[in-house]
């Protein structure tokens, strides 16, 4: 189970390298400079993948923190904190990437713009995640406190999503938002975006899985020490 | 259901008694929010500043220091808690955890609204602010916030206070959480300290009021797996 | 009958409880013997549903102990499980509602189990300033106020004077005798174990390491058992 990787998870790193490697080139010089923006906007084909691969990594706790309490299956509680954690990872590349693009383009690092507002909100309550898990030392009830951690934060996104957007429509923009949607892109832009969400996704299920097998090794030796130490 | 709101009853019941004995926990909660709602005055100015912004910057300086006390009065609730072991005996009684959970939120909402009584009091002298003009939707607003913080707060003290740091975990836990209800309790506080209105308050009270019921009823379904030791 | 079947219990990365299999029958007086951290407390605790197991299973009567079921369990702890801040009276009235006792029934029920347990007098003094020896009976108090059909008792001599421990005795004999409970206790002392136990059992390194009935056995058996894990029992 932790080491004969079989089929297709054995050339899964391998393959998500080269579609990572697509991707960054895909990002710049397959999809064309943006007109208004110029370059920066480049920025967006990290961005916006990031953003749906830890919306995505997120829901995934949501799910197996379900599961924990409902079967109890100690794999299922690793498995919500590998997402957990790598989920943190692409949500930390979003508020790091959305000032950046930020900067030059509206001219300020951060604007309390909504959907990014959501974001740094997601991210805290997924740092709080983390350090709860951090905090606690017995696995069964940490797997269950943490479980309820997931599971409640994920509920509450749509509600701080919402609160947070009436909340910047009550006051004037500062600058307008990004027009146009998706539609709009050019197909070499489409190539890019989708090129690095594949990517970004299997980078997500790689971090994930290599996550798993350190947690379930980590287990075994904790195991062994104790066995140890009973003599 | 009568076993169930008699569970209920009898945790508020034993909360409260054991609050009145001590007033521990009301009375630091209470000078704390004065603290903070003095210590504001001093970072803003006098009143909370001048002009059209001054409703809003009081309106923002009431629930931080609402929220900030109420950290203290959770950990201490639930402080005694740990000492007694009233987790597990609790969970080795065949009480509903929902009632449990419940009459824990309600006694917290009890002590958040008597801390509150004294803040606007506090807000309308220090503050100059127009309470009485709109107590009513106040009331009201401080109620739905209040359940809100409650809700969150119980269930994440009870996870926290049986961590190693103890209560430390609490602000970070509850707090991002607790964002749209602190949104929501601001710009309503403040649309009525302003004059604005129902107008402009109706639809974040409707949302207070969504975030509580889909708290209130999450939790105490998960409640249970906090219980257990 | 209650009963552990091949029940595990991992706490931490230790496992306190291996592949742990043990009935008692109702009418039965089980005594549980073993060093500390032989789990006694965590098998005590199992059997009142505070703890899964993290393998097998617990049954009373044939079925998975179940919320409803925790109504038939008393369990006398090591902790407290009492508000220091309430009086005795307040701290029973609370729990009796938690068990889903008639409110009607409550008051005289507490007077009663109080009066059995010699702390009549002292119902409403707050938990904070009993001795240790009132407190326990307190506790006991707790554990038996709403008349259980499985009695679990963890230690309960600690703390108590020869007096207090000789009407506990009593107690517990007409709890067994009079109503065919199932009582399971913990101690430490294996000549009362032999006084008030049909049954003898000893932990260790959370695995059954001896089970006899009291007839059969002899403390001289006992302590042999204790003796022949030395590593394990530590």
């Amino acid at each position: 189970m932790d080491r004969n990787e079989r089929g297709v998870f054995a050339w899964l790193p391998v393959f998500t390298l080269v579609i990572l490697a697509f991707a960054i080139f895909a990002d710049l010089f397959i999809a064309g400079t943006d007109r208004l923006q110029g370059p920066p906007q480049r920025i967006f084909y990290i961005h916006v993948p990031s953003a749906w691969v830890a919306f995505f990594a997120f829901f995934l706790v949501f799910i197996f923190s379900i599961n924990y309490l409902a079967k109890r299956n100690p794999d299922d509680d690793i498995r919500a904190h590998a997402c957990a954690e790598a989920g943190v990872v692409f949500c930390t590349l979003v508020l790091i990437t959305g000032p950046i693009w930020a900067r030059p383009v509206w001219g300020v690092w951060w604007t309390w713009d909504a959907r990014l507002t959501t974001t740094l909100i997601l991210w805290m309550i997924y740092v709080g995640y983390l350090m709860l898990r951090a905090y606690m030392t017995e696995p069964e009830q940490r797997a269950r406190f943490a479980a309820v951690m997931g599971i409640i934060g994920f509920l509450n996104v749509p509600i701080v999503h919402m609160s947070v957007e009436w909340w910047r429509t009550l006051h004037p923009k500062p600058v307008v938002m990004r027009s146009g949607g998706l539609r709009d892109l050019p197909d070499s832009m489409h190539v890019a975006l989708w090129s690095t969400l594949l990517a970004f996704t299997l980078l997500f299920v790689c971090f994930a899985r290599k996550r798993v097998q350190i947690e379930r090794l980590n287990a075994r030796v904790e195991e062994a020490r104790a066995a140890r130490e009973e003599g | 259901m009568r076993r169930f709101f008699s569970v209920l009853l009898a945790v508020v019941e034993k909360d409260l008694r054991l609050e009145w004995r001590t007033k521990e926990s009301l009375f630091v909660m209470v000078v704390f929010a004065l603290l903070v709602l003095t210590l504001f005055s001093f970072a803003f100015g006098p009143g909370g500043g001048s002009g059209e912004n001054a409703r809003a910057v009081q309106a923002g300086i009431l629930w931080i220091s609402f929220l900030f006390a109420c950290v203290i009065g959770l950990s201490r609730t639930m402080g005694v808690e740990r000492e007694s072991t009233g987790f597990s005996a609790m969970y080795a009684s065949p009480a509903d955890p929902s009632a449990l959970y419940l009459g824990k939120v309600v006694s917290v909402a009890v002590l958040m609204g008597i801390m509150e009584l004294v803040g606007f009091a506090v807000l309308a002298v220090l503050y100059r602010a127009d309470v009485w003009k709109s107590a009513g939707a106040l009331v009201l607003i401080a109620a739905s916030a209040t359940l809100g913080v409650a809700a969150a707060g119980t269930l994440f003290s009870a996870m926290s206070a049986r961590t190693r740091t103890r209560e430390v975990l609490l602000p970070v836990l509850m707090f991002p959480v607790l964002v749209p209800v602190m949104i929501a309790a601001v710009k309503a506080t403040e649309a009525h300290l302003g004059g604005a209105g129902w107008a402009d308050s109706r639809d974040w009270i409707r949302l207070m009021l969504v975030y509580d019921v889909v708290f209130l009823v999450a939790a105490s379904l998960v409640y249970e797996y906090i219980l257990e030791e | 009958m209650l009963e552990a079947l091949g029940v595990s219990r991992r706490y931490g990365w230790r496992w306190a409880l291996r592949d742990l299999s043990i009935s008692v029958s109702p009418g039965e007086t089980l005594a549980l013997l073993g060093k500390n951290g032989s789990g006694k407390t965590t098998l005590l605790k199992t059997f009142t549903g505070l703890f899964r197991p993290t393998e097998g299973v617990v049954r009373l009567h044939g079925e998975q102990i179940t919320r409803e079921a925790k109504g038939r369990i008393g369990l006398l702890s090591h902790e407290p499980m009492l508000y220091a801040g309430l009086s005795i009276r307040e701290n029973l009235v609370y729990f009796a509602k938690l068990f889903g006792m008639e409110s009607g029934d409550i008051p005289a029920r507490v007077e009663c189990i109080a009066e059995t347990l010699g702390i009549g007098e002292r119902l409403d003094e707050p938990v904070r300033v009993l001795s240790q020896g009132v407190r326990q009976r307190a506790a006991l108090a707790r554990a038996l106020l709403h008349d259980p059909e499985i009695v679990l008792l963890d230690e309960p001599y600690s703390g108590l004077d020869p007096e207090a421990a000789g009407r506990l005795t009593n107690v517990v004999r007409a709890l067994c005798e009079h109503r065919g409970r199932i009582v399971v206790f913990t101690t430490h002392d294996l000549s009362k174990a032999f006084e008030m136990a049909e049954r003898i059992a000893v932990l260790a390194g959370g695995r059954l390491v001896y089970e006899e009935n009291v007839e059969n056995s002899s403390e001289e058996d006992v302590s042999a058992s204790f003796d022949e894990f030395p590593g394990g029992l530590a």
